[in-house]
């Protein structure tokens, strides 16, 4: 893909290409057949800034007080 | 008296004229049947005029499709969380929303609105003044995906990746202005064309830390994004 850079007038786009044209489709067709597995996700640290808005559960669960990690 | 004469003669003459011309036209019209086809033409366009005129739906549809359109966004979640593994098994806090386009009263235009969001595992939330904003063409990152009808990425850290100076009014920058990356695909509809929604992910981390600009996480993003085009409303929103 081609990221065209920002400019004074405008911001940064994407222009895909053949081969991210043929991905895409790929993907489309692999998400149609499957509803996700979300497994993968335990033990995924997300870093949670000052600045989201979070619920006190997910506040109360961060570690060293910033990162939430999945169960 | 013949003064005057001549001027019954000059006043009558072009009446005269315009009755004869009158009376050809008539007679024309009459003969191809000139109205018929008026009355035909007049029909037909308006018959195309309804068709094409738009049909927005309401909000009570929009929120019909609540659960089913959050329930399809923690699937972007996911799609974007396995792209990201490969990378790191650490990563930024990142939102997702669904913006569709809303017609402003007496159907004076359009802007964009978020309808639908997700805030991930973290259960991360948008604020009411966020869920409210209008964007219109060329405002922030969602206004210009709507307009150029391309991915757009921002990150305030990345040079080439910053947004131009005055995009945002002062009320979208006290609601957004926290926000350090953002991807906005838009979607199209394969048949009419018309882009029916944008889709965007949020952080208020930079890229180094949300990967919106590494061509995996954005095919991804884009493949989900195309899968909605069938489900969302081609007309858009009606206004409140």
């Amino acid at each position: 893909m081609k990221i065209v850079p920002s400019s004074a007038n405008s911001y940064a786009y994407i222009i895909p290409e053949d081969e991210d044209k043929r991905q895409i489709e790929a993907l489309e067709k692999i998400s149609r057949m499957a509803q996700p597995n979300y497994a993968f996700l335990r033990g995924l640290r997300i870093e949670v800034s000052q600045d989201d808005k979070v619920s006190e559960e997910t506040k109360s669960k961060l570690v060293d007080g910033k990162f939430f990690v999945v169960e | 008296m013949s003064y005057l004469q001549g001027s019954v003669s000059l006043i009558t003459f072009p009446s005269d004229e315009f009755a004869s011309t009158h009376s050809e036209l008539a007679t024309f019209v009459r003969q191809k049947k000139l109205w018929f086809y008026i009355l035909l033409i007049t029909l037909f366009s308006l018959q195309q005029a309804w068709i094409r005129w738009p049909k927005p739906v309401a909000l009570s549809e929009v929120e019909e499709l609540k659960d089913i359109m959050e329930s399809f966004l923690s699937t972007v979640f996911a799609e974007y969380y396995r792209v990201i593994q490969g990378f790191t098994k650490t990563l930024g806090s990142v939102r997702v929303n669904l913006m569709l386009p809303t017609w402003k009263k007496f159907k004076l235009g359009r802007y964009m609105k978020i309808y639908y969001t997700h805030g991930g595992p973290a259960g991360l939330s948008y604020r009411n003044d966020e869920l409210d904003l209008r964007w219109d063409r060329k405002q922030g990152t969602c206004g210009e995906a709507w307009r150029k009808e391309h991915s757009i990425i921002y990150d305030s850290n990345t040079a080439g990746y910053t947004g131009p100076e005055r995009s945002l009014t002062k009320q979208q920058i006290d609601c957004v202005g926290h926000l350090k990356s953002v991807l906005s695909v838009p979607i199209r509809h394969k048949e009419s064309k018309k882009i029916v929604g944008i889709l965007n992910l949020d952080s208020t981390h930079n890229v180094d830390k949300t990967f919106f600009d590494n061509q995996l996480v954005v095919n991804a993003i884009t493949a989900r994004a195309n899968r909605l085009e069938t489900i969302l409303f081609e007309d858009g929103v009606k206004a409140n």
